[in-house]
């Protein structure tokens, strides 16, 4: 059954007397994703216990539906046991990183059924260590999506096999980091075809080197990321043959670096080339413009976008690209702290930004939270992207103090009404999984049951896996699935366009990065409103081809191969 | 158990969870509710509550305590302004707009009440609201710099940079050290085309970053004075050594310590402070105390190896940086100067690899690169000696002259002698322009003479 409005619009008129479903439901326990993220506390306050952990979507066995990775702790202070922890493992959670295939059942009468398995050590994924996030990326282009996790200590690069396994081939591709990573991006920078890496790290903190801090009325508390040395992170060249180079110095990309928390890579100036923005915690942001020959340059301060409107660094946790107001550029979103707000920097074409965060009012409703996951969907296939939040506390929460764990914030929807000011959607309208509070972080987005609605797969810090299930009333969509052929497999970078009558082409970028710790569905998704009409999908991968798709249809999912469009 | 939740008789006063309330501020608090409930018609008794709660950033808590306190006196102006100034804190932007009008309507002269209320309305997009206050401010004072950046702000908004930049730039004339006004005000210029002009104005931002226009506020420095206690005096301490300010800086420190002894960290910013004036006995005792309080402050070893470097004692310093890194092995300036100690007793390779660490985890790290430069140089490896020295000529500050200086000698060490006057002319030239007359000097008699002996 297609949700959508003109179906829904009869129901209604049936069912006046019905309030509407929530937009979002969890669906996480019901469908077999269960999943307790474990922080590794043991009462010392230490930094890593409180800024993870990630999650992924990704189609890893290839069958067409979106499978599940999340990102487990571990005692972060090794010494000790998870059974001295503060808060121990869930009874019957495994230890480690898990993966859960999705089962998605396509036979069920009405809307299709989820179901997940635990697939973890059959697919032989054995991530121990205090994990942070995820990329998603298919590094070897052999079409099977590959799988890089950053921690508090190293990071593996797991190679998909293509027969449901994974392989640890980290050593050998030459990609750890011992240091505190945080996001990482799989983008194709040098445009050679094949997908290149960013990984974030954050500050140089140890256990042995734990600080005491305290919060405004001398509560012990998490410490700012002031009171440790921000640490730089790595860009990896993929050199071909599984193996990848460090290119940090050599691209310019260690000429400035802070505490990395978020990272997405997006054609910021318009020049066709895919760039690089960091948020960094606490200190200036860094946008890195991709010259076209190997190198970046760092044009945070001058693009507007290292700072807010007022000239001050924020925390910058997480970070979403995309073309909220549809002219054709990527603008920018960062989540921050309370008394920050999140802060929106809307392009001006050409590598220069303005913080509008006042004017699409979102100052006043992103000033209570600390934000981390985040991203611009289309969850009512409107054709206007709107925006998910993940919050979730790193210092204590007034409200809440005395209370176990006090850092839980509800996560929030806006509305894009096609201008200036989005509109928070109200918790009751959203759904009750949407207002629970909770301490999130990663948010991941892709159609997890292939209906043409996008799903949210929110992980919480000290708390279960939510799987936010689209059942929006909503218009018309169209799915893209992009197989490069000289450009990456899974045409990651790929801006695609969808061309309308008498409207703006709708321009969506194919990524898994952004958000915080995230991977997200690397398929570009169009909303398409009340009409199934439009005249073209136009396409620019990232090496600069350029192809035209017309006749595609509405209300499904294509796959478009390179090669195979008109030029 | 120590709550003290609301005794039914006082239903009239906000809600107060003391037992939430961390000690060091319950007992403050506690006092205050007493006499709010003592006196629970008295506006300045419940206000006293609010802005102790306000003081420490309980805005939560503090909002209806203000409420209760404006509604016990309406007329009050402090009630009302600081409501309205917890609202904003809080995001509550249109009800922090309506305490702001109540308490402008109250004194209408008042001008932190005045551009507080502009900058709420601005938050909400109240464009026209926001700019007639900042031009009613300016009629009546010309000069206050607030409000001609709140303008150049509203400009920037309507997409009207010309506008914006003459805004911004009489914000910096009153102002000179205006650091938001210079960071706007050089976007504003990028928007228009002027790119030198831009440029300018970042690095008077990035110079002058955490400076802002005085604001006299009386009502809102009395809730400030009410935070103590031993975290308010070390981070004032943090403050005024950052500042400047060395004697007020230990002054703030040593009464965080009278205060709470085992405040380890102001010992350990102690041994820097101390250091600085050179009283190597009391800096030493603090490390001392630091480290007993907490073995795992690595900034209290390395600051102590940096004491120890400068009473010429390597040996020990070098322990205290291994000490250092022990903690934090990705501590940069921990890996230089161990690598300083060692090459000092000719263990290069080790020192080398320290430089190299210190390089990797700081990569922006200038004078590591430039001891490796050195290393290299020293191993006849020029081309990397080379490559290393080139990556410190930026940022460009007064610190170049000297980097320039050491890579003309490489170039010169590596055999192009061309390469290594030109360098060294461009060392000097800037020496010159900067007023380093004794560098200038020593870089001019090694051109000479490199001049004088061509191959």
């Amino acid at each position: 059954m297609k949700k959508t409005l003109a179906v829904l619009g009869s129901i209604v008129a049936g069912l006046a007397w019905a309030a509407p479903p929530p937009l979002f439901r969890d669906v996480a326990e019901e469908s077999g994703l269960r999943f307790r993220h474990f922080t590794g506390s043991s009462g010392e306050y230490f930094m890593p216990e409180i800024m993870g952990a990630g999650g992924a979507l990704l189609d890893y066995d290839t069958d067409g539906d979106l499978d599940v990775l999340l990102v487990q702790g571990a005692m972060v202070d090794e010494g000790k046991a998870p059974a001295e922890a503060r808060f121990p493992p869930a009874s019957g959670q495994p230890p480690g990183t898990r993966l859960f295939r999705n089962d998605l059942d396509r036979r069920a009468r009405g809307t299709p059924r989820l179901r997940f398995t635990d697939v973890t050590e059959k697919a032989g994924i054995r991530f121990l260590g205090h994990g942070m996030g995820v990329a998603v990326g298919d590094y070897d282009n052999d079409s099977h999506p590959d799988i890089y996790l950053t921690a508090f200590g190293s990071n593996a690069l797991y190679h998909n096999n293509g027969d449901g396994t994974f392989t640890d081939v980290t050593r050998t591709a030459g990609v750890d980091d011992p240091r505190w990573s945080t996001s990482a991006t799989f983008f194709d920078y040098d445009g050679d075809g094949d997908l290149d890496l960013y990984v974030a790290n954050y500050l140089d903190f140890t256990v042995a080197g734990n600080k005491t801090c305290f919060d405004a009325v001398g509560a012990r508390d998490f410490c700012s990321p002031a009171r440790y040395h921000p640490v730089p992170g790595r860009l990896f060249r993929n050199d071909g043959g599984g193996r990848f180079g460090d290119v940090t110095e050599s691209s310019g990309i260690a000429k400035a670096f802070g505490p990395g928390l978020g990272a997405v890579a997006a054609d910021f100036d318009g020049d066709g080339r895919l760039d690089l923005y960091v948020a960094n915690d606490g200190t200036a942001n860094q946008l890195w413009l991709n010259r076209g020959n190997g190198t970046f340059d760092e044009r945070g301060l001058l693009s507007g976008t290292a700072y807010n409107a007022e000239g001050l660094p924020q925390g910058s946790m997480g970070v979403a690209a995309g073309d909220v107001d549809a002219d054709g550029d990527e603008d920018l979103l960062v989540t921050n702290l309370p008394r920050e707000g999140s802060t929106f920097y809307l392009n001006q074409g050409q590598g220069r930004f303005q913080d509008m965060t006042d004017a699409w009012g979102l100052r006043a409703p992103s000033l209570p939270f600390t934000g981390f996951g985040t991203g611009w969907l289309d969850y009512d296939n409107d054709g206007r992207l709107d925006l998910f939040v993940a919050n979730g506390a790193v210092n204590i929460v007034e409200a809440q103090r005395g209370q176990p764990y006090p850092f839980q914030q509800p996560k929030q929807l806006f509305h894009n009404e096609g201008r200036p000011p989005l509109r928070e959607v109200p918790a009751d309208a959203a759904g009750p999984a949407v207002g629970l509070t909770e301490v999130s972080r990663a948010a991941a987005f892709g159609d997890v049951d292939n209906d043409g609605g996008i799903d949210v797969l929110v992980t919480n810090n000290n708390g279960p896996a939510r799987l936010l299930l689209n059942q929006a009333a909503r218009g018309h969509w169209l799915q893209a699935r992009l197989r490069g052929v000289q450009d990456n497999a899974d045409g990651l970078g790929t801006w695609v366009g969808l061309a309308r009558k008498g409207a703006p082409t709708l321009w969506r970028r194919a990524h898994t990065d952004g958000s915080y710790l995230a991977g997200s569905d690397p398929r570009v998704h169009f909303g398409l409103g009340g009409s199934t009409a439009y005249e073209s999908l136009l396409v620019r991968w990232p090496s600069g081809r350029r192809e035209r798709w017309t006749g595609l249809g509405a209300d499904r999912t294509v796959t478009l191969r390179q090669g195979t469009g008109k030029p | 158990m120590l709550a003290v939740l609301l005794p039914a008789l006082l239903l009239a006063l906000p809600p107060l969870r003391l037992d939430a309330l961390p000690a060091v501020l319950r007992d403050r608090v506690a006092a205050a509710y007493r006499k709010a409930e003592a006196e629970p018609a008295r506006a300045d008794a419940s206000g006293s509550v609010a802005m102790l709660l306000h003081a420490y950033d309980q805005f939560d808590v503090a909002e209806p305590w203000y409420r209760h306190a404006a509604q016990l006196d309406p007329a009050a102006f402090d009630w009302a302004y600081l409501l309205g100034v917890v609202r904003a804190e809080r995001g509550r932007y249109e009800e922090a707009a309506r305490s702001l009008s109540d308490a402008v309507s109250k004194r209408p002269r008042d001008v932190p009440a005045r551009l507080k209320l502009a900058e709420v309305l601005l938050a909400r997009s109240d464009l026209d609201a926001s700019a007639a206050l900042c031009e009613e401010i300016l009629k009546e004072r010309p000069e206050t710099p607030q409000a001609h950046y709140g303008l150049g702000r509203i400009e920037a908004t309507r997409g009207r940079p010309a506008a914006a930049v003459e805004r911004f730039r009489r914000a910096t004339e009153l102002f000179p050290g205006y650091g938001a006004a210079y960071y706007a005000l050089g976007l504003a210029y990028r928007d228009l085309g002027p790119a030198d002009e831009a440029r300018a104005a970042l690095e008077a931002y990035a110079a002058h970053r955490m400076e802002a226009p005085p604001l006299d506020d009386p009502v809102l420095a009395r809730v400030r004075q009410l935070k103590t206690g031993a975290l308010a005096r070390l981070a004032e301490g943090v403050r005024l050594g950052k500042a400047g300010d060395v004697e007020g800086s230990i002054r703030e420190h040593e009464a965080a310590l009278a205060a709470d002894p085992g405040l380890a960290q102001a010992h350990a910013n102690l041994i820097a402070v101390y250091g600085r004036l050179g009283r190597w006995d009391k800096a030493e005792e603090h490390y001392r105390a630091a480290i007993a309080l907490g073995p795992g402050l690595a900034e209290a070893h390395y600051d102590y190896g940096v004491l120890l470097v400068q009473q010429r004692r390597p040996q020990e310093a070098a322990e205290a940086f291994e000490r250092a890194l022990a903690i934090s092995p990705n501590y940069a300036a921990a890996h230089n100067n161990l690598g300083n100690m060692l090459e000092a007793e000719g263990r290069t390779v080790e020192a080398e690899s320290h430089y190299r660490a210190a390089i990797a985890n700081d990569p922006t790290y200038r004078l590591a690169r430039f001891n490796l430069g050195r290393m290299l140089v020293a191993q006849q490896k020029h081309t990397e000696a080379i490559a290393e020295m080139e990556k410190t000529l930026e940022p460009e500050d007064a610190e170049t002259p000297r980097y320039l200086y050491a890579l003309a000698a490489a170039w010169v060490r590596a055999g192009d002698r061309e390469k290594g006057l030109r360098y060294g002319k461009e060392a000097q030239q800037k020496a010159t322009a900067l007023g380093q007359t004794e560098l200038a000097a020593t870089i001019a008699r090694d051109l000479r003479r490199l001049e004088g002996n061509p191959p």
